[in-house]
């Protein structure tokens, strides 16, 4: 049983958190105040915190450097008004895994609630990277379907392994182009889904299953047909 | 203009103060010369009555009494008095009683006064100063002139002193309040300018004088503030009327969007369409707040707090990379010319987004089957030039103004903060941004700093 603590003061924002995180089969606990909060994430057990950035009570940041203080790892999503780019670092600073600027779309906050509960494993460790038919061998960036060499790009092979690592899981635009690029901006629609597309099209060919999803509106999956 | 508004300006205060020391300037001057003309006067008076006795006391016994009697029968106007008495006191010769006399034998000379007694009321006698010697044959010589000359002089000299007095003190309050009046008037002016600016007419200025005094300086200083703030409120005006039409559209869409749905009612389905829609309608609004917001960070200046060492090669090899895709999609040759250019101080993720709406720009505006290049060269110059339509003609300056949108776009996704923000990002960085017209198309350039 997954479990997720929602310390959010907004009682509409929290009723929309609460209930898309139920729609996705997680189980939440809520919570308006940060010291109460703070108490709550401490004593249960969680599997992922999100944390609203200004808060009665007890500050975000405070409950989150507190309770990274006493040792406490449950991942947190960082959850706030305040976009700027000082905020945002100060925010994973303080020890937060993710951070999601309002207004948001629900999906993104599931999509990012989903990612930080399946992390994936050590991965520099492993040299090979398998998932259904694709399978990545990370020492010589090299990528295979069945016995189909696939030629990508550097950066191709970066998303490719994003995708393969998050398999099963919904991956947004942003959450892509977070994991994949390194300058910090917003990029417009359709950057990302031409770079995705141009990926699918050497990924899937025409007749076989095809692993890189569209998920409508919301982003895409890795499928990995067993 | 109310004296007691007068008495507050500092112009009076300072004149007031002024006045004070001319006070006390002009009494010193007066009363030092006061002091030693009568001085003068008295102390040559004194020598005269000193010298006259000495002669008559250098006389022989025998020729005193005479000497006495040739000095008062020689002095037609009675000015002087005296008088021998023997050692008993008895009187010999001269014009006054015998006594007492009020006067002291000792040779020094003294005022009598007016009115003195022994010394006769007859004739024209004012105030007399005399002196009393004891001769060396016991006998005693009383001598006394008028000195109404020397008060006389010396009640001129006072008067004078009073009356100077009073006339610069008047002539220097009087400076005082035309001044005072005068410096009032002017800030009266600016205070009804300052009323009216408070109240909205931006456009108005304090007045200056032009004679380049305190006040025009403090009106000129007071005015360049005014003009910078007049543009600010414009800026923010046009801005906020950019936003009002750039807002109102999608707004109003989705609100019809939203109606139609609801009148037409009909499946599920057709309300989870309606629904999406409105989804993307309200994302494109957020994301035109977004780019303000962004744009206001960007300006204000806090990003500068954040700068490193930027390679602006890999930088612009990451956004060949990143565009070169959708320019092939959108149909258009992208060519990368890359130099290998030292590297910047700066925010390398606000210098990525600068070349990437740049580039956004160009895909955008350019038709199939065109050609972009994006450069860099040794100097850090980066260029990207397209073989679009080139910008309108007069449309250069209001290009970095927010919202500004060529008719073309007006159909194309975006919000016109494009290149407010490339010129936002320019300016934080102390970079240039420049269009160059050179047709076909149109070459954006940013000069970076390199090293």
């Amino acid at each position: 049983m997954t479990r997720i603590l929602v310390i959010e003061d907004e009682e509409r924002t929290a009723r929309e958190i609460v209930g898309a995180l139920n729609e996705a089969g997680l189980f939440t606990r809520h919570c308006a105040d940060g010291a109460e909060g703070l108490q709550l994430a401490l004593e249960g057990d969680f599997d992922a915190i999100t944390l609203d950035r200004l808060l009665p009570g007890l500050d975000g940041l405070d409950v989150l450097r507190d309770l990274r203080a006493r040792g406490n790892s449950t991942p947190v999503l960082m959850v706030s008004a305040l976009g700027e780019i000082d905020d945002r670092v100060r925010g994973l600073r303080a020890g937060g895994d993710d951070y999601l600027v309002k207004p948001f779309a629900l999906v993104e906050l599931v999509a990012r609630i989903e990612a930080l509960i399946r992390r994936p494993r050590g991965d520099s460790l492993e040299a090979v990277l398998a998932a259904g038919p694709i399978r990545m061998d990370l020492l010589n960036r090299k990528v295979t379907r069945g016995s189909r060499p696939i030629d990508v790009t550097q950066r191709e092979f970066r998303l490719l392994e994003y995708f393969l690592r998050h398999a099963g899981q919904l991956l947004t635009r942003s959450m892509l182009y977070e994991a994949v690029w390194d300058y910090k901006f917003d990029p417009g629609t359709n950057l990302i889904d031409v770079h995705i597309g141009r990926l699918r099209r050497k990924v899937d060919f025409d007749g076989e299953d095809p692993t890189i999803v569209t998920v409508r509106g919301s982003g895409w999956k890795f499928d990995a047909p067993r | 203009m109310r004296l007691a508004e007068l008495r507050k300006t500092s112009v009076f205060r300072l004149i007031l103060l002024f006045s004070l020391l001319l006070v006390g300037s002009v009494l010193l001057l007066f009363g030092f010369v006061y002091w030693q003309t009568a001085a003068l006067l008295e102390r040559r008076f004194d020598e005269q009555l000193a010298s006259e006795a000495r002669e008559i006391a250098r006389t022989p016994p025998e020729g005193q009494v005479g000497a006495l009697d040739n000095l008062i029968a020689s002095d037609p106007h009675e000015d002087w008095r005296g008088a021998l008495f023997d050692k008993d006191g008895q009187k010999l010769t001269g014009n006054i009683e015998g006594w007492p006399l009020p006067i002291v034998l000792d040779g020094e000379s003294h005022d009598i006064g007016r009115h003195a007694p022994g010394f006769g009321r007859h004739g024209r006698h004012g105030d007399l100063r005399g002196i009393g010697v004891t001769l060396q044959d016991g006998r005693q010589l009383v001598l006394a002139h008028r000195a109404d000359e020397v008060h006389e002089v010396r009640e001129t000299l006072m008067r004078a002193l009073a009356g100077g007095l009073i006339g610069s003190l008047a002539l220097a309050l009087l400076g005082g309040l035309v001044m005072s009046s005068a410096s009032l008037r002017r800030i009266e002016a600016m205070h009804r300018a300052a009323g009216a600016i408070r109240s909205g007419d931006l456009s108005r200025r304090l007045p200056v004088a032009g004679s380049g005094d305190d006040f025009d300086k403090l009106a000129d200083i007071v005015n360049a503030m005014l003009a910078e703030i007049e543009r600010l409120v414009g800026d923010i005006k046009a801005a906020g009327d950019n936003i009002a039409h750039d807002l109102r559209t999608p707004l109003t869409r989705l609100r019809t969007r939203l109606e139609g749905a609801l009148r037409r009612g009909g499946p599920t389905e057709a309300h989870r369409l309606a629904m999406e829609d409105a989804i993307a309608d309200t994302d494109q609004i957020l994301a035109t707040f977004k780019a303000l917001l962004r744009i206001s960070e960007v300006e204000a200046g806090a990003r500068r707090a954040g700068f490193t060492s930027v390679d602006l090669l890999r930088l612009i090899q990451s956004a060949a990379e990143f565009f070169e895709p959708l320019a092939a999609e959108s149909g258009l040759a992208f060519t990368a010319e890359i130099a290998a250019a030292g590297p910047v101080r700066g925010d390398p993720d606000l210098l990525f987004e600068a070349v990437a709406n740049l580039l956004d720009n160009a895909v955008k505006f350019t038709p199939p089957g065109g050609q972009i290049t994006l450069s860099l060269d040794e100097d850090g110059e980066i260029a990207v030039a397209d073989t679009g339509p080139g910008l309108p003609s007069g449309f250069k300056d209001r290009l970095l103004q927010r919202f500004t949108r060529g008719d073309r776009a007006r159909h194309l996704p975006g919000n016109g903060l494009g290149l407010s923000l490339v010129a936002a990002v320019a300016r934080l960085h102390g970079f240039s941004l420049a269009f160059d017209e050179s047709a076909p198309g149109c070459r954006a350039v940013i000069t970076t700093k390199v090293g």
